[in-house]
């Protein structure tokens, strides 16, 4: 027997044990635990306060518009940030290189300025 | 290097482009002028072209442009050639062709689509002078292609019937299914090769080294044998032999002038063509050369049998066509080009005479085709009969009429074969069937001809007084025809009656004899003799029926055909082609239909249409969810597809690899 | 450590560069505030001069620059040469022809806003680094880039559900593939020891009948790419986006996101190998791909749809060189396939082209609306009567001379049978390519249907693409060349 194999004898050992252990203990629960069922308790956990209506009520799409653009802005930062690292280093080439994403960047908020993407109504 | 020889498919071009962009401004004045300036400016140049062949120049050179050319790989000019063999396929194109473009002024005259005829009929026209005049087997499969496409749009010309456009289109099918073979016989010629010109296609040196060589290991299969019969699969699409003969009887949808050019004296002849300007390649192959004798020969009885009981008059002509064709192709088979080409040409003569008196009829009878409502028209349209007959006895093979001479030529190359030096039996039968032939043809012409012109007139009575006899351009082209087809013959005169080949030694097929001794050349003669008075017998005795059978002894004729079973079944036969047509619809046209439909039906229709927009439309009305549909409808079936190819693809790779490795 | 950029790097990449600038200047110009909702009727004019001038730029740039091969540009990233460059000017070339005639069609439907010709340059600034593209990542990069263009186009008319519905396909599907092409780059990159160069894998890489673990890799590469070309079985997205998305933009989907994908499938075989086995896979990929495409094709009354599965049977076809590159006999025949994505081309976008005229936003996509066509509108008749004869490969067609050549790589590479099944299945598809023009010159107009505009545009692009047709058809001699040139620059001989 290679170790190789032996690693994933042992391997497979463990696996075997987690899934028995965790099987286990729900089946144990499972039978052993006492069921009594009442609406009450059917219900959603709501801190006490008792439930208005479902919980997926849709959201107007306009929030999903501004947590893209947050996303977009904010990889700017992300970016812009390791750029102040190394800045010295990059040279006039990489100041360069900089302000073109900076001016396609400020052209993709001009264009959602523009549209309308800003304004909430 | 000569540079007139574009002009001559280019005339018929410009005619196209003229006709076809402007001809519905122009009026039919200017159209047929046009129309027929065209081919006969073709024929002028063809015929300038042609003086210039003398003994010491044998061939003529235009390189229009280096067309695809790859320095030491493929190299392919776009070359036109002239030589007596083009010579001779464009005299008769041009010729025969500007006869029948005339004609069509008289035939077409106030039809709503007059301009587009004569646009088609000139491309036509182009191409397939291109076809001809090409000197590579590339440039020869553009007018290939060509004049199939014209032969479509002109089977489809009135469109207004769908069964035409089925017909065009039947035809275009068969057709390329022909050109598999010929673009395979193309490319194994690139490989053995290395050229497509004809003249390195022909050279008998280069020929025997690719002969030795087998095709792809295939050892008993060699490589001239291959490309032989892939051409020979073209041509019998092209000239409608068997299996591929089918479209041709369909195609006489189109306008009797265009039976007449395209589907009898010209396009269906270009397989021939093929075979002739091959002939060294072909001749290396006796496997090939004994395949096509075959198929000409059946064809050629296959087609007479079925012409016997067809009661269309263009359709006894049309299988009369490809009867014919199929003694071509037994020519070739028996080595005898020059015979084939021979008979190609004076075909031409006296088939486009056929074709265009039958139109004279038809046009007289206001597009009754049915022979069965003619009869006795002989008193009516006496001129019209007088052509015809002359046709009939031509293509019967009575002297001194051109079909004599080439049918002749061609039973005797048989006869030879069969029972000369070096005879085999199966040369034996292959004469056999093509001497029958011979007699069957001049009993179904006579047929035609008895039903259509004598006995009682079976005209319908409204028709019967508007019957007239056809005059100017329609009359001109039927007589040029018919002197053509008198005095064609003389083109060919064998030695016995102290001619000399003209036509085949002019296009440089010929085979000599003179290298016989006197004792050889002497039986030669006498062989000679025997199968020319043999088939003179066979081709009376079949005209003699047929005038007694249509005569006087009709009664004969109906117990036999009605009473005996032998001959009721045989009727039923050729009555129904052979169920040739039924048999393709079996075995290659459904089985693709039923694939296509069922991937139309479970993949279309089934899957997307009715499980998936229909049952998850059900789903959606219930639930008022759209994005549902998305989600449990189409996307993972396709997932499951991606994913089974990509696992599929997986299996293989590891097995293989797997397998390989270890 | 300086960073330096050499004028190669600028020369190589200036072409790109034109088309993303292009892309910005129209998204911007066409900023027009609120009152943009009955804009998308106007034919704006100046859109489509912008965009013209963009890309004859950029086709400029392409075809003067270079010359040279010079590998390894941006630290590996992309390499100039005339491969390249061949692709890219065909990309370019399509997108001419596409922004010609989107000004008439999306007026026509009233959707004519700036965002659609951005979108396009922008999609074609990545189609041109791709086929440049020497790198796993600047490749995946490029081929995500064009993806989300091209997946917004195909979703482009929001207010027609059949178009959301295939944009929506289109996404979910190229996302999972996205996922192939990746964990084959994983698998690249782990086997090739640990460098995402074409070149480092092409010299360290391990060949594939010794390593498994790289073999897998670039099946799993080519399956991510055969989705983009729509080879079966990964190409069922192909009909419901091709029948769901704008006309024009279908046009440009289906010519060039094949060239760029295929440019770059080529260069990544040729850098990798892949030998016999991988080979024997693709070449049962080629031939299940061309019977499908064409069988399924026969029945479909949609031109859209029909035309949807014949761009599948040309990606069999297309398939052929590759096959023949793999075996060993080395991929002289990709020559073969540049010229035959270039006849491909102007031939697919001439056909959607006057599907574009006719249709305008009025859905009118089925084979019946064509008939008649012919009395009422001869050219258009005529440049897709060519259109259909090129694509059926008849003579004196751009289709003709590239199936000739493919055809004839595979007879003589001893691929006797890809050659036969090919020709077999393009003379089934003469059957449904003729039920166009059969419809256009047989048969009687019933009603209004020809009733169109004359937008210039359209028609300028109908024409360039008709004369193209023919041209390559009857006067191959230049692009031939140039495509074996090409081929050479990127094998190094």
């Amino acid at each position: 027997m290679t170790s190789v194999s032996y690693d994933l004898f042992a391997l497979a050992i463990f696996a075997g044990l987690t899934v028995i252990v965790g099987a286990g203990l729900l089946a144990l629960s499972e039978l052993v635990g006492p069921r009594r069922r009442d609406p009450e308790k059917n219900t959603t956990y709501e801190c006490g306060v008792p439930l208005f209506d479902s919980a997926r009520e849709p959201f107007t799409v306009k929030f999903y518009l501004v947590a893209i653009l947050f996303i977009l802005f904010d990889i700017e930062t992300v970016f812009l940030l390791p750029y102040a690292v190394v800045y010295k280093q990059l040279g006039v080439i990489g100041l360069v290189e900089m302000g073109i994403f900076l001016l396609v960047l400020a052209a993709g908020l001009l264009y959602c300025w523009r549209r309308g993407a800003l304004e909430w109504d | 290097m000569e540079t007139k020889l574009l002009w001559i498919p280019l005339l018929p071009f410009i005619g196209f482009l003229l006709n076809g962009m402007f001809g519905k401004k122009f009026g039919p004045r200017v159209v047929s002028w046009i129309g027929c300036l065209a081919p006969l400016g073709a024929l002028a140049v063809t015929y300038s072209s042609w003086k210039q062949l003398t003994g010491v120049v044998d061939r003529l050179d235009q390189v229009v442009f280096p067309w695809i050319w790859l320095e030491g790989i493929l190299e392919i000019p776009f070359k036109l050639t002239f030589d007596g063999l083009s010579a001779t396929m464009c005299l008769v194109i041009t010729g025969v062709g500007s006869l029948i473009h005339l004609y069509s002024i008289g035939y077409m005259r106030g039809d709503a689509g007059y301009h587009r005829y004569f646009a088609y009929l000139n491309l036509f026209t182009a191409f397939m002078l291109i076809l001809v005049l090409a000197d590579n087997l590339l440039l020869m499969f553009v007018g290939w292609e060509g004049v199939g496409l014209c032969s479509y749009l002109l089977i489809g010309f009135w469109f207004e019937d769908d069964a035409n456009c089925v017909a065009g289109k039947k035809a275009f099918i068969v057709n390329r299914i022909g050109d598999f073979g010929f673009l395979l016989g193309m490319f194994l010629c690139i490989v053995h090769f290395g050229s497509l010109d004809f003249g390195v296609l022909t050279d008998r040196e280069i020929i025997a080294g690719v002969a030795a060589s087998s095709a792809w290991g295939m050892p008993a299969v060699g490589a001239t044998t291959l490309i032989t019969l892939l051409f020979f699969f073209g041509a019998t699409g092209k000239s409608a032999q068997i299996p591929l003969h089918v479209w041709l009887p369909d195609a006489m949808a189109g306008p009797t002038p265009v039976s007449a050019l395209i589907h009898a004296a010209t396009m269906v002849t270009s397989g021939i063509y093929l075979c002739c300007r091959l002939m060294p390649l072909f001749e290396s192959s006796p496997v090939c050369m004994a395949v096509i004798a075959g198929i000409g020969a059946t064809t050629a009885l296959f087609a007479a049998f079925i012409a016997f009981s067809q009661n269309d008059i263009k359709k006894v002509l049309a299988y009369s066509t490809v009867s014919q064709l199929g003694y071509m192709f037994f020519a070739i088979g028996m080595g005898a080009f020059s015979a084939a080409l021979f008979h190609l040409v004076t075909h031409a003569f006296f088939k486009a005479l056929l074709f265009l008196g039958s139109g004279a009829v038809i046009h007289a009878m206001h597009h009754e085709q049915d022979m069965r409502k003619m009869g006795g028209l002989r008193k009516q349209l006496p001129f019209t009969h007088m052509m015809f007959l002359i046709g009939t006895l031509a293509i019967a093979g009575m002297p001194p009429f051109a079909g004599f001479f080439s049918k002749d030529e061609i039973l005797f190359s048989g006869f030879m074969n069969a029972f000369g030096e070096g005879a085999s039996g199966q040369a034996q039968i292959f004469w056999g069937i093509s001497f029958l032939t011979a007699g069957m043809t001049a009993f179904y012409m006579l047929r035609c001809l008895a039903l259509t012109f004598w006995g009682e007139s079976r005209v319908a009575p409204e028709t019967v007084n508007k019957v007239h006899e056809p005059g100017g351009w329609i009359a001109f082209a039927l007589f040029a025809l018919a002197i053509a087809s008198t005095v064609g013959g003389f083109l060919g005169v064998p030695a016995i009656l102290g001619g000399h080949n003209v036509i085949g030694h002019f296009t440089g097929l010929h085979v000599e004899t003179s290298g016989l001794s006197a004792a050889a050349l002497e039986t030669h003669h006498a062989m000679e003799w025997t199968s020319m008075i043999l088939s003179l017998v066979m081709a009376a005795g079949g005209l003699v029926l047929g005038y007694f059978f249509y005569g006087s002894l009709a009664d004969v004729r109906k117990s036999l055909t009605s009473e005996n079973p032998i001959g009721q079944r045989l009727r039923h036969l050729s009555g129904n082609k052979l169920f040739v047509d039924e048999l393709y619809h079996k075995v290659v046209v459904r089985p693709i239909e039923i694939l296509s439909w069922l991937l139309f039906f479970f993949i279309d229709r089934l899957l997307i249409d009715w499980i998936l927009v229909e049952g998850t439309a059900l789903v959606t009305r219930a639930t008022g969810d759209f994005f549902r549909r998305m989600q449990t409808g189409f996307i993972p079936g396709y997932l499951m597809t991606f994913g089974c190819g990509v696992l599929v693809l997986l299996y293989i790779l590891l097995n293989i690899l797997t397998g390989n490795g270890s | 450590m300086e960073l330096l950029i050499s004028p190669t790097e600028i020369e190589a990449i200036l072409p790109a560069g034109i088309l993303f600038l292009t892309g910005l200047v129209l998204l911007l110009v066409d900023l027009g505030g609120k009152e943009r909702a009955d804009s998308g009727m106007n034919p704006k004019n100046h859109l489509v001069f912008i965009g013209c001038a963009g890309s004859v730029l950029a086709l400029m740039a392409l075809v003067t620059g270079g010359g040279s091969v010079v590998t390894s540009l941006y630290a590996g990233a992309m390499s100039d040469d005339a491969f390249g460059r061949f692709a890219g000017a065909l990309v370019t070339l399509a997108l001419l022809l596409t922004t010609l005639g989107a000004g008439g069609y999306l007026s026509s439907i009233g959707q004519n806003r700036g965002e659609f010709y951005s979108l396009l340059f922008f999609g074609a600034g990545a189609m041109v680094l791709l086929c440049q593209a020497t790198n796993l990542v600047s490749i995946f990069v490029a081929i995500e880039t064009l993806s989300l263009s091209v997946f917004v186009l195909a979703g482009y008319t929001t207010d027609r559900r059949p178009s959301s519905e295939g944009a929506f396909k289109y996404f979910v599907l190229g996302a999972f593939s996205s996922g192939f092409l990746l964990l084959g780059m994983a698998f690249l990159y782990g086997v090739s020891g640990g460098s995402l160069a074409l070149s480092d894998i092409a010299a360290n890489g391990p060949q594939v009948a010794d390593d498994i673990l790289f073999a897998v890799g670039v099946l799993l590469m080519v399956i991510g790419f055969a989705f983009k070309v729509g080879a079966v079985p990964f190409h069922s997205w192909i009909p419901d986006v091709y029948q769901g998305a704008p006309v024009i933009a279908v046009g440009w989907m289906a010519v060039a996101v094949k060239v760029a994908s295929f440019a770059a499938l080529l260069r990544l075989l040729v850098a990798a190998g892949g030998g016999e086995t991988l080979s024997r896979l693709i070449a049962a990929i080629a031939v299940v791909t061309m019977l499908l495409g064409n069988l399924a094709a026969l029945n479909q009354t949609n031109i859209k749809r029909m035309l949807a599965y014949s761009g599948i049977a040309h990606t069999g076809y297309l398939l052929i060189p590759l096959v023949l590159g793999l075996t060993g006999t080395g991929f002289e025949s990709g020559s073969s396939m540049l010229f035959y994505l270039a006849a491909y081309s102007v031939t697919t976008f001439a056909a959607f082209a006057v599907i574009a005229t006719l249709s305008r936003g009025q859905d009118r996509e089925s084979i019946d609306d064509l008939n008649g066509l012919a009395s009422k509108h001869p050219m258009i008749a005529v440049v897709m009567t060519l259109a259909m004869l090129s694509l059926a490969g008849i003579p004196l067609t751009a289709g003709f001379v590239g199936k000739l050549m493919i055809f004839r790589d595979a007879v003589e590479g001893g691929y006797i049978y890809l050659a036969l099944i090919g020709i077999i299945s393009s003379v089934i598809s003469v059957y449904y390519y003729l039920r166009p023009v059969v419809a256009m010159y047989f048969r009687e107009a019933t009603g209004d249907q020809h009733e169109v505009e004359h937008p210039w545009g359209l028609h300028l692009a109908l024409a360039l693409a008709g004369g193209a047709i023919l041209l390559l058809g009857i006067d191959p001699q230049a692009l031939v060349e140039f495509s074996v040139e090409s081929m050479r620059s990127l094998l190094g001989g």
